[in-house]
């Protein structure tokens, strides 16, 4: 409940042009911030450049926009910030990154056209396919997929082995692409 | 630079609806207190024990006691097909039923010691705030005896006859095939695919003797849920749905019920006098109490005897040491009955040259200490594990022989794991974290 206080304070004070909110913003999610960008094999430099990106945005675009959570709102834009980063960073070749393990791993089942990609409502489908899963699925989902956190990792922290984290990681890319057929996947 | 299909979709991926996100930070915060909490509690809960073991040990009399055997016997009942949702923050408790009255509400997840509730009820609650929300299971501990229940009961027991009579003929063509130990050809049975029908078939008889235990539970005992309702508390889910029938089979329960900090005062204020600590047990305890063909479940890769966990733990540990569990060949606990278990009593009091009148008369702690130890030297055969472990191992590398459970835990490099598992006498090698966590290996959930 006091988070929440905050989280709302937080809002009503960038609403209000008031600096010392991004400070809170720091404070508060700085280390969910940092383990996405330390999760994708980021350097301590490139993450707090991201960091800073991820608070300029977050100034730039509240208001008018007016998240349900700044903390989800804070850790998706730096989810982003640390992607291109990597991207950037890596240009033109494969690097040493967990995220390009996952690109690997998506790009063995996703084999459609961009335009199709583009098409489809992912982010409604994602959230339809969340919601059929158990909240522990759903949190190694988001993990893996958004925080980019290693599979043994999150084995570790929920008392899982490492097979069995990839057995239901496995199940559930399974039935996302179920779900995505079923959204157009499989009329291209 | 270009962006591939799958980058796309991982961008996507960055839109999950922030309810989601929400939910798996609760759930991260919750899990990290409660694990603090926890140890906060372990930590008081051990130097409380230690004190009072000095103080017995100082003030009592000094009395022969029963020789500890524990048995490496798995229970008999069948695992969690999956871990109830409870509220977030939640510490479990679990209270009792006495004639469709709760009674008591105790415990956390990790322990199941027997304390008054006071200490517990004011350990644990005594730091939490108003709004937090505390789960708790309704334990019955009713007999049940219906006909419907009998008949289940009959046709489990049948099923887990067929199971066991497969396994052992799948061990034994197993062993046969291959030229293994039997303590090997039993970690390989799990994968065997005559043994894996079997099980599914106990699986789901399994699940209609828990549907019909719980129901005639329920039928006598749902007034109590109605009762803590009345009383604010609000019900999490009940044996009436079909999917918890797992979790509240293994905890002996016809409900969970949430509540907060003062319902639980209020209701623990009404119950009078000491009451035990039935642990509601958490994800990893659960795994942990299941039967032979789910709890040892381990998974051996054709080429090799390590197990597979283990193999990807050396991958990535980069040439240093991991600690593991050796399991060994021959099992030197097989075969014990009672009528054996008498016969080296005998024989460990003939060793000591002291007749039964003078045993149970012996307050001499050293001669005590050395009945146990002869007895478990010739109850597991310690002389052969000693004997083995000086052969096959370092002794750098031995860390402690535990006989009544069949193996040594030891810290190997890959290359000494792999030499060992080359070993006759050696069944299998795993980790020591997944020895402990042994559940993690496998639960019902995960069927394949």
């Amino acid at each position: 409940v006091k988070k929440l206080y905050a989280a709302k304070k937080i809002l009503t004070a960038l609403e209000a042009r008031d600096s010392s909110a991004l400070e809170q913003i720091e404070k508060d999610f700085g280390k969910l911030m940092t383990n996405i960008a330390r999760n994708l094999g980021l350097g301590r430099d490139d993450t707090e450049e991201c960091i800073n990106d991820t608070l300029l945005e977050i100034w730039n675009t509240i208001p008018p926009a007016h998240p349900e959570s700044i903390r989800s709102y804070a850790c998706m834009l730096m989810r982003r910030r640390s992607i291109d980063k990597i991207r950037h960073n890596t240009a033109g070749k494969r690097g040493k990154s967990v995220y390009f393990d996952l690109v690997q791993e998506m790009s063995d089942w996703i084999d459609v056209e961009t335009a199709v990609i583009d098409s489809l409502c992912i982010p409604e489908l994602l959230n339809q396919f969340l919601a059929s899963q158990s909240a522990e699925n759903r949190e190694i989902f988001i993990r893996r997929f958004f925080e980019f956190e290693s599979i043994s990792s999150i084995a570790a922290d929920l008392f899982l082995t490492v097979r069995t984290v990839e057995k239901r990681l496995s199940r559930m890319r399974q039935k996302l692409k179920e779900i995505l057929s079923g959204g157009g996947y499989d009329r291209v | 630079m270009t962006v591939s299909n799958a980058d796309r979709f991982l961008d996507q991926m960055g839109k999950i609806a922030p309810f989601y996100l929400e939910e798996y930070y609760h759930r991260r915060t919750a899990r990290k207190e409660n694990r603090k909490n926890v140890f906060q509690f372990v930590t008081l809960a051990a130097s409380l024990a230690l004190m009072l073991v000095l103080s017995l040990f100082l003030l009592l009399p000094k009395v022969p006691t029963e020789f500890p055997y524990e048995s490496n016997d798995m229970a008999d009942t069948p695992s969690t097909e999956m871990i109830p949702p409870l509220p977030q923050n939640s510490i479990v408790f679990a209270g009792s039923l006495s004639d469709g009255k709760a009674e008591a509400i105790v415990s956390d997840p990790l322990t199941g010691k027997y304390l008054p509730m006071s200490y517990r009820l004011g350990s644990v609650l005594r730091d939490a705030d108003e709004d937090t929300l505390f789960a708790f299971a309704l334990y019955v501990s009713d007999s049940v005896d219906t006909e419907e229940y009998k008949l289940y009961s009959e046709k489990c027991g049948e099923a887990q006859e067929v199971l066991e009579g497969i396994a052992e003929k799948c061990t034994a063509s197993i062993m046969a095939e291959r030229s293994i130990s039997r303590e090997e050809a039993r970690a390989r049975t799990f994968s065997h695919p005559d043994f894996i029908a079997a099980r599914e078939i106990y699986r789901k008889t399994v699940a209609e003797y828990q549907a019909a235990w719980l129901s005639s539970l329920y039928e006598d005992h749902q007034n109590a849920v109605t009762v803590l309702e009345a009383m604010g508390f609000t019900p999490v889910y009940d044996a009436t749905d079909p999917q918890y029938h797992a979790y509240l089979y293994e905890v002996q329960s016809i409900a969970v019920m949430a509540g907060t900090k003062e319902q639980i005062m209020t209701l623990a204020r009404n119950c009078d006098g000491m009451y035990y600590l039935y642990a509601a047990m958490d994800n990893a305890q659960l795994y942990g109490q299941t039967d032979f063909y789910t709890s040892q479940e381990v998974f051996l890769p054709e080429d090799s005897s390590i197990t597979e966990e283990l193999l990807q733990k050396y991958a990535l540990a980069k040439g240093e040491t991991i600690d593991v569990v050796i399991n060994i060949a021959y099992y030197g606990q097989e075969g014990i009955t009672y009528e054996s278990r008498e016969a080296i009593h005998e024989a460990t009091l003939a060793i000591l040259g002291m007749t039964e009148e003078e045993f149970d008369r012996c307050n001499d702690m050293e001669t005590i200490q050395r009945y146990l130890t002869e007895k478990r030297r010739l109850l597991f055969h310690s002389d052969y594990h000693e004997d083995l472990a000086e052969r096959v191992l370092l002794s750098e590398e031995l860390t402690e022989i535990r006989e009544w459970a069949g193996c040594f835990f030891a810290s190997l490099t890959y290359e000494r794991a792999l030499e060992l598992s080359q070993e006759y006498e050696i069944a299998y090698i795993q980790s020591l974290a997944a020895y402990e966590n042994r559940g993690g290996e496998f639960n019902f959930g995960e069927v394949e």
